[in-house]
């Protein structure tokens, strides 16, 4: 796909279940009891069970994948700050602006968001250019 | 699984825990990508970008193979650490049943606004091409 500087995307993501939560927790090791523990959550200083941050990020790879292509797996660098947290069933909208694209690599910018506009996740994927060695440090 | 439960002090910058060896099976790669969806990627006039991809063999999904796991293995910690950040460098695509290697690194610790927080790296290597697949760098709250 051609990429240009201000192209936006978006995606809405399948609001996660206290089973997601549980499933993903197991296989993602994140099975604390703030997730976990509806129970424990409630009477925690969150009020209630709050979901992963990192199975809010995941679909944003997914997302990532279908606007930069396979490639990214291999050349890509992701940053992801978890500014608020999200409760199961909340509807969460993932918002994709081209910072940068020259045909070679590209720069997005995301945002992750709840319906009445408060961002709970924000990041930046930069995708190498091929053929460029790129640091792992 | 560790079962020493490390406090904020407990971390020295610098200090890499044992390496760990592990594989991801198809099976739990394919029960991880159930937990999440997402709908159809639109533009922002609402055209959808394109068709999902069909069953192929697909890599392992990054969020799994950069996971909690090794830091499992390496320490425990206690109820009420937070996620606040993370960095994915994604070098090589990893597929079930690979054998890897995650180097768990203590990269900084630091106080701000009174929260204490503790940047672990973490490497993980392809041992079959002895490349890395994936850098994490996490930044995680550690509980007062």
């Amino acid at each position: 796909m051609q990429l240009k500087a201000g192209d936006k995307f978006s995606s809405r993501l399948r609001p996660a279940r206290q089973e997601d939560l549980n499933r993903f927790g197991a296989l993602h090791g994140t099975t604390g009891k703030t997730h976990t523990d509806p129970d424990y959550a409630r009477s925690s200083v969150f009020g209630g069970v709050i979901v992963q941050g990192a199975l809010v990020m995941a679909p944003v790879f997914d997302i990532c994948a279908e606007i930069l292509g396979p490639d990214w797996l291999e050349r890509s660098d992701v940053e992801a700050k978890f500014v608020a947290f999200t409760r199961p069933g909340d509807v969460v909208t993932v918002e994709v602006e081209v910072v940068r694209a020259d045909g070679r690599g590209a720069e997005l910018a995301y945002a992750c968001v709840l319906p009445d506009g408060k961002k709970v996740q924000v990041g930046t994927v930069v995708l190498h250019p091929p053929g460029v060695e790129v640091s792992s440090a | 699984m560790s079962s020493k439960v490390l406090s904020y002090d407990d971390f020295q910058v610098g200090h890499a825990f044992p390496p760990q060896r592990y594989r991801i099976d198809s099976t739990d790669a394919d029960a991880f990508l159930a937990t999440f969806d997402h709908e159809p990627v639109q533009d922002a006039a609402g055209t959808p970008l394109r068709a999902r991809a069909g069953a192929t063999v697909r890599p392992v999904h990054p969020t799994m193979v950069g996971s909690f796991q090794p830091q499992h293995a390496a320490f425990a910690w206690p109820t009420g650490v937070l996620h606040a950040r993370e960095v994915v460098r994604l070098r090589q695509p990893v597929y079930p049943g690979e054998q890897l290697q995650a180097v768990v690194c203590v990269k900084d610790r630091y106080l701000k606004n009174d929260r204490k927080f503790v940047v672990l790296r973490i490497t993980i290597d392809k041992l079959e091409n002895q490349r890395t697949a994936m850098v994490v760098e996490r930044t995680l709250v550690w509980p007062q």
